[in-house]
């Protein structure tokens, strides 16, 4: 797809691969890209439920008694 | 086991009985060996002009030989002398085997506890006021990063259940730190510097491991498990599938994922298939929120490298959610 978007598919998905996922992306042409190109939107939703599932650390609290040991023993 | 006795100078029939009986005793606690490998070969001999009997007992085992010499005046006593050295040394043996030094952990901690090691590191007092504070201040992070490279480690095969603990790796880390501290990188916080000393610590000790069980033998005897949290959610050869393990695939939440062990399970395998350097850059930039040049640093890729291992890693992540029924509703 180019016709009235400035970008092509295949520019606008080696963009959003080279663009980390954490802040939205600045360029508005992609954004306008994404809202005219279902497939790159599809491309999108995939990537960013990629990332909620896979970079999303679950952390558990240290036990009481590592934690009071090390309290104890650094002192 | 075969048994192969020889007599020198002394009447066979009145110990028969305790030799029959001792030796059953020891092919009881060879059972774990193949049977045809195993042989007692013993001699007994009376001195020929004292009243003093020997008894030479060897065992052969798959790649080790156990052997006991005992003296006596009583023949009796000398055999059962022997065989008592011949247990002692197959127990040693078998715990060896079992790698018992390496699981038997909470007594090794007890006895070298870290405050003692503390107490030789070169800190000066106000500096470990300032350590102290860090290492607590840190510890949730650092005991979460340890937990999930070890779930890591296990996933791939590299760590055997009950090789080390958690609280060991912290222990160490934090010797590291604290003989370290003084000359901690000026240019990385100790928050991400104590992920870069355990990711270290981490790698050096899988490697010392790996070594150490190929210059084992190993014999066909399950090693004991420990009931550690961790292990609950390692799960060896499962087919997870992701449709199956997310209940909400638009909105996992770190709760979530918290209180699904299935689908922890499932990003362990999933992250375990990315090759070591493109999972240390995932892990590190999203999973710990290093910036590029931080995960640069921690990992000692460049940053263009890091850059394209981010790029490679999210594209395989994202195949695999397209691989998934959960594509269609994303």
């Amino acid at each position: 797809m180019r016709d009235r978007l400035e970008h092509s598919c295949q520019q606008v998905i080696a963009l959003l691969t080279r663009h980390t996922g954490r802040p939205p992306h600045p360029e508005p042409a992609v954004t306008r890209h994404l809202q005219g190109c279902p497939s790159c939107a599809q491309w999108k939703r995939t990537l960013s439920l990629a990332l909620t599932v896979f970079g999303t650390a679950a952390d558990v609290e240290v036990p009481p008694a590592l934690q009071h040991r090390l309290e104890e023993d650094i002192l | 086991m075969r048994v192969h006795l020889t007599y020198k100078n002394l009447e066979r029939e009145p110990l028969e009985p305790l030799l029959q009986q001792l030796a059953a005793r020891l092919e009881a606690r060879v059972a774990d060996f193949p049977q045809d490998a195993v042989l007692l070969h013993g001699t007994l001999e009376k001195h020929p002009s004292r009243a003093l009997y020997c008894a030479a007992l060897v065992l052969r085992l798959p790649r080790r030989t156990l052997t006991a010499q005992e003296e006596h005046t009583s023949a009796q006593k000398t055999v059962e002398k022997a065989f008592v050295e011949i247990e002692r040394q197959l127990k040693k043996y078998k715990a060896l085997l079992r790698r018992e030094h390496l699981w038997k952990r909470p007594a090794r901690r007890e006895a070298i506890r870290l405050a003692t090691k503390l107490a030789a590191a070169p800190l000066q007092e106000a500096e470990r006021a300032l350590f102290r504070d860090l290492i607590l201040a840190n510890l949730k992070k650092l005991y979460n990063f340890i937990r999930r490279e070890m779930a890591y480690y296990l996933t791939t095969g590299e760590l055997l259940p009950g090789e080390l603990q958690i609280e060991d790796v912290v222990d160490g880390v934090v010797l590291q730190a604290a003989q370290e501290f003084s000359q901690r990188p000026a240019n990385l916080e100790v928050s991400r510097w104590l992920l870069k000393l355990a990711l270290n610590y981490m790698e050096a000790k899988i490697r010392r491991l790996k070594e150490e069980r190929a210059a084992m033998v190993s014999v066909e005897e399950d090693i004991p498990e420990p009931l550690d949290e961790l292990y609950e959610f390692y799960q060896p050869d499962e087919d997870l599938r992701l449709e199956d393990v997310l209940p909400d695939p638009l909105a996992p939440t770190p709760e979530q994922v918290l209180e699904s062990r299935d689908l922890q399970r499932y990003i362990n395998h999933t992250l375990a298939q990315l090759p070591r350097p493109w999972r240390n850059a995932f892990v590190f930039y999203y999973m710990e929120g290093l910036s590029l040049p931080e995960v640069a640093l921690v990992t000692g890729q460049t940053e263009v490298e890091a850059q394209h291992y981010l790029e490679y890693a999210r594209e395989f992540l994202r195949q695999k959610i397209v691989e998934s029924d959960l594509a269609m509703a994303a």
